[in-house]
């Protein structure tokens, strides 16, 4: 117990210390309370305190249950394929690798300590970031006892992930190579289940008869079985984290060197990509392109040159066959979904206004705003151009990119569909939301630029203004409709018009907020 | 930062050239500061290419983008890109950008630290050459003799407050043509 009280004590210090640091800031620890009280919120609205029936759950249940289960299942096989040794740190600093390698404890201990808190952590920071997808994704109507049952499968699964990573980083020869194959055979497995799903859910004529042939295998059905008091399914991820635990103590005793080397590489590449984050820089991934032949110049002018020097890093760095690919599959997945909305026009409409909005504000409250390293860039500061002006041009920069990827996906239902009104009206739309939710990260970031607010109350934050702003602009249509009778041009139009002034109006106040405060982004 | 517009003053303002600089002051004084970063993916022309487009600059920029990247000796990293420069070719590249944008002060942020020997002599040697081209330049350093060598005049700041300033002959005369080291120490503990 002593040695863990000295193994642990600076980790206590710096947890000690980060609570102190939030007590002085009262506005961020009123919003983290604000996010707690909201997840709390929603556990208590959508659980209920005993179950009234037990016939089967509709399909949806039994797919999103799948997802939880395969989803854990692939990011398992992910990280025993690739050990993912830049995810999972060993030592978080070089004093701490040269402290607690000299701990006079046994190297049994500091192995497994070490290993405990990366599982830890892992967790600490899963359960922050995605507390609300817990809640969200959970069906409404069910009690107390599975919500608490599951979350615990959650928490044992996570670990199960996390605790494989550090055992994969320092497996060598034939050690590494099962670990690959069965890491890449545990990911298969666990694709094919959500694959078939995926398939019943579009209803395709062409998959129906593959559909009678497989096999109706349904992994999720172990949370309902949880939900119905069987917990015995828990020990399994348990069993796992246990074993890659005890294995890794064993075999990290002796390779502290090793262990350093994964460290130091991984420290270096987490400064990397702190300082240059929001640029995308992969000079990593691109060790050997050193020259390149430069372009000339643009005729863009003022604000509209950072729109070109988006383009150029993104076309450098981004192969082309990556770009064709993902148009393709845009093309493809536009197509696909015409040839699914003949057979249900209902759902269709349902898909269109009612879940793809949905996921697209889910999503985009989500996507980390990589503002600040931008900010920093001395040349960002350069000319007569406002500050305002530079935010917009930065936030069109990551816009058109996804604006380009609807036209696309619009472009290929229009193909199949052979109507060109509605894709057009859906594109309007799309691009109203697009544009406002980019601009709400931005007015977020500016009110919370701290990284670990960033991945809590910022992302709350972000999806009730989303949700809360996109309802003028819906109403704004809704009335231009009525007034023009014209219920789709005039009324997506004006809808759409209304939401880009929203944008307009959030990217202005971000730069109120932002202008004379970059002292504050370099520290948040 | 509070210089190159990029922090609010708590109080007082800044004048350059006469002018009381209001939050527009970002645009008379470009900071380079002692981490210069660039943008990885672009080459040093790009970024020249860039700062012309987003300065607006007229016709013709590219003979002076030429002659500037000549006068740093930096003809040859022409489409090197950003990612794999050195920190003295990035503090040159931003040096570069920031001439040819036309703004008239430049702020460098400890501007030697990380820089080897031959690297420090050409930073000096091309801030030398900027002010006799015409440009302010307010150096923030800790070194110095390096500030000596560089400087006509020198501030002294401890806590944030003003506690000496003159050319550098004045400075040492106030400890008998003393060394600036020993100048500083004098100041800064009294």
């Amino acid at each position: 117990m002593n040695a863990l009280a000295v193994l642990s004590f600076g980790d206590r210090r710096t947890l000690i210390n980060t609570v102190r640091e939030l007590r002085r800031h009262p506005g961020r620890l009123a919003l983290w309370a604000l996010y707690a009280i909201v997840i709390l919120g929603f556990a208590f609205i959508k659980t209920k305190p005993s179950s009234q029936h037990s016939q089967a759950p509709p399909f949806f249940v039994t797919a999103l249950n799948d997802l939880w289960l395969c989803g854990f299942a692939i990011a398992f096989g992910i990280v025993l394929a690739t050990g993912t040794s830049r995810w999972l740190g060993v030592f978080s600093s070089r004093a701490e690798a040269l402290v607690l390698t000299r701990a006079q404890t046994t190297p049994l201990l500091v192995a497994a300590y070490l290993q405990m808190r990366a599982v830890v952590v892992t967790l600490a920071q899963g359960f922050t970031r995605f507390a609300y997808l817990i809640v969200i994704g959970i069906p409404t109507g069910t009690t107390v006892f599975a919500l608490l049952a599951q979350l615990l499968f959650f928490a044992a699964a996570g670990a199960a992930v996390a605790s494989v990573a550090l055992p994969r980083a320092l497996a060598r020869g034939r050690a590494r190579i099962a670990m690959i194959a069965a890491g890449v055979a545990i990911a298969a497995a666990g694709a094919i289940p959500l694959a078939l799903d995926a398939l019943r859910v579009l209803q395709l004529p062409a998959a129906a008869a593959l559909l009678r042939r497989a096999p109706d295998i349904h992994p999720g059905t172990v949370l309902i079985a949880l939900a119905a008091g069987d917990l015995r399914c828990i020990a399994v991820p348990l069993a796992v984290a246990a074993c890659a635990t005890a294995a890794f103590a064993l075999a990290a005793r002796d390779a502290f060197p090793e262990l350093y080397t994964i460290s130091l590489a991984n420290l270096e590449w987490r400064m990397r990509v702190r300082n240059r984050r929001g640029l995308r820089d992969d000079d990593a991934a691109k060790p050997s392109l050193k020259t390149v032949r430069s372009t000339a110049g643009t005729s863009l002018r003022g604000a509209l040159a950072f729109l070109w020097v988006d383009a150029l890093m993104f076309t450098r760095r981004i192969s082309p066959v990556v770009t064709a690919v993902v148009a393709a599959l845009a093309l493809i997945g536009g197509a696909a979904f015409a040839a699914f909305a003949r057979h249900s026009p209902e759902l269709t409409f349902g898909i269109l206004f009612g879940t793809l909005p949905g996921l697209a504000i889910a999503v985009a409250s989500t996507t980390g705003v990589r503002l600040a390293p931008a900010l920093r860039m001395p040349l960002f500061w350069l000319g007569d151009v406002s500050l305002a002006a530079r935010l917009a041009a930065w936030t069109f920069g990551a816009f058109w990119r996804d604006a380009v990827l609807v036209a696309l996906a619009v472009a290929g239902y229009a193909a199949v569909s052979g109507d060109i009104h509605g894709p057009l009206v859906v594109f309007a739309g799309a691009s109203g939301l697009l544009a406002l939710t980019r601009a709400v990260g931005l007015a977020v970031f500016a009110l919370l630029p701290n990284q670990i607010d960033q991945r809590g109350p910022a992302v709350m934050l972000r999806a009730v203004l989303s949700f809360a702003l996109v309802a003028p602009a819906v109403t704004i249509g809704a009335i231009a409709a009525v007034v023009f009778s014209s219920p789709f041009i005039a009324g997506t139009l004006t809808g759409t018009l209304a939401a880009f002034t929203e944008a307009a109006l959030l990217i202005v106040f971000a730069a109120w907020r932002l202008a004379g405060r970059v002292d504050r982004l370099a520290l948040a | 930062m509070c210089l190159a517009g990029l922090v609010r003053p708590d109080a007082g303002t800044i004048v350059f050239d006469g002018a009381v600089l209001g939050p527009e002051r970002g645009r008379a004084v470009a900071l380079i500061p002692e981490t210069p970063d660039v943008y990885p993916m672009l080459t040093v022309w790009e970024h020249l290419a860039f700062v012309a487009a987003l300065t607006k600059q007229p016709a013709g920029w590219e003979e002076r983008a030429e002659a500037l990247l000549d006068r740093l000796a930096m003809a040859r990293e022409r489409d090197t890109l950003g990612n794999t420069l050195s920190k003295g070719m990035r503090q040159k590249t931003l040096l570069a950008a920031t001439v040819l944008g036309g703004t008239p002060a430049l702020l460098l942020d400890e501007p030697m630290i990380g820089l080897d020997p031959l690297g420090q002599r050409e930073l000096r040697a091309i801030v030398t050459d900027l002010r006799a081209g015409g440009h302010a330049i307010l150096v923030s350093t800790h070194l110095l003799e390096s500030a000596a060598a560089m400087c006509d005049r020198m501030l002294v700041l401890d806590r944030g407050r003003l506690v000496a300033s003159g050319t550098i002959d004045e400075l040492r005369a106030r400890r008998g043509n003393g060394s600036i080291e020993d100048v500083f120490l004098d100041v800064t503990r009294s």
